[in-house]
């Protein structure tokens, strides 16, 4: 069931790239930066390297904030978190004594101490949408990209590659990626 | 329990240097453990045996960059010794790159302009199960410091070859052209790098063998880029 939905959202992404060739010429005059119709979904892509060099995996994660019969955000992370297990000689409770709030950037925090609804998802796809818009980050021979496609309400599409690390948008993907996680962990 | 010593000669770079029981060698796999999320400091006791390794790769690659000096011009030498005695490590939680509080190993950046690793939160579980898997991970990491396109990034200097001074690429050329690896797009702007990984995982099996053979090594073909004398 659950290779069934990676598949899915593999096969989702794939597609959306190959249409992406199409769009992606076209989003400059698509997609303005400062237009009012809300983004609704995205795709965040944290591509790992080829096989042979055993790093990190790839990892996608879809939010879909386009369900209007209720409020529900969909969230899908694939491979699912659970795939990363801890390890079992560990205790988790040995690890939670040590908190240092102090340290954490305070917008971040209660960021993700919020509960993400449609309206909290579609704000922070058009604070991404945004920075991604207006930012142009510059990286060169990357080993950690990063793709974010975005849909509009209205079917439109805008995406970008980035390189992780690097400050700027990539940092605001990264920021919305771990709420959502966390998003996905509480349900 | 037979052994074979690999040695791998490229344009005079001692790449490996060690016993392994190729035999009994696993294949490395993609290897990664969950964070606790934003909220969590790497505790105090899993930050020293972070640290420990840290100081244990520092010395392994001041020892390789002593080996392979005399290949580098004597500027790109500084920068490598440069680099490797100044990266830093930020203790997770990581709150420029928070997602690798959830996943991930970690990933180079730069603090200003000093380099740093931005280690992910899974990164003490895999210290504390599987510390020689982890110290190739920190030493990979560590090596992304001193890549021919941060050489060429932080030094200035004039593109060619793959987008570095041509001695330097020449340096690193026999094995990447061993092992099929090419970057069409140099160290332009908003190029990825496969010699990058090609590159940093090479160096660190030999820094810090990861107790496994990565895939790319189970490649008969591609094995032969190394050479192997008994």
């Amino acid at each position: 069931m659950k290779k069934a939905k990676t598949v899915d959202i593999i096969f989702a992404l794939t597609l959306a790239s190959v249409v992406g060739c199409v769009t992606a010429e076209k989003k400059a005059e698509k997609v303005e930066a400062g237009e009012k119709i809300p983004f609704v979904e995205a795709y965040i892509e944290f591509l790992g390297p080829n096989e042979k060099w055993a790093g990190p995996s790839t990892y996608l994660l879809h939010v879909n904030a386009n369900e209007s019969r209720d409020d529900l955000v969909q969230i899908e992370i694939s491979p699912e978190l659970l795939e990363f297990e801890k390890p079992s000689v560990i205790e988790p409770t040995q690890r939670k004594k040590e908190k240092n709030p102090a340290i954490l950037n305070r917008v971040l925090a209660s960021k993700t101490s919020e509960k993400i609804n449609q309206k909290i998802a579609q704000k922070r796809l058009n604070e991404l949408a945004l920075a991604m818009q207006e930012e142009d980050v510059s990286f060169e021979a990357c080993l950690s990209p990063l793709k974010v496609r975005m849909t509009r309400v209205d079917g439109k599409v805008f995406e970008k590659e980035g390189c992780r690390g690097v400050d700027g948008w990539p940092k605001k993907a990264s920021e919305l990626s771990s709420q959502l996680i966390q998003e996905k962990l509480k349900n | 329990m037979r052994g074979f010593r690999f040695l791998a000669v490229c344009h005079g770079l001692v790449l490996l240097s060690g016993v392994v029981q190729a035999a009994e060698m696993p294949t490395c796999t993609s290897v990664e453990f969950r964070g606790d999320g934003p909220g969590v400091l790497t505790p105090a006791e899993d930050w020293e045996k972070i640290l420990v390794l840290y100081a244990e790769v520092k010395r392994g690659l001041l020892a390789w960059l002593e080996k392979n000096r005399s290949n580098f011009s004597e500027k790109v030498s500084a920068f490598i010794e440069s680099q490797i005695l100044t990266i830093k490590l930020e203790r997770a939680p990581i709150t420029n790159n928070p997602d690798l509080t959830w996943r991930g190993i970690g990933v180079f950046a730069y603090d200003g302009k000093s380099p740093m690793i931005r280690l992910g939160s899974g990164f003490a579980y895999l210290a504390a199960v599987q510390p020689e898997r982890a110290k190739f991970e920190l030493t990979r990491l560590m090596i992304q410091s001193f890549l021919p396109c941060e050489i060429h990034r932080a030094m200035g200097e004039a593109t060619s070859g793959v987008g570095v001074d041509e001695h330097t690429a020449q340096v690193w050329a026999p094995l990447l052209k061993c092992l099929q690896v090419s970057d069409s797009q140099g160290c332009g702007n908003g190029s990825y790098s496969e010699s990058g990984w090609a590159i940093s995982s090479t160096v660190a099996a030999v820094v810090s063998p990861p107790g496994c053979m990565l895939p790319v090594f189970k490649n008969p073909e591609l094995a032969r880029c190394m050479e192997v004398r008994r």
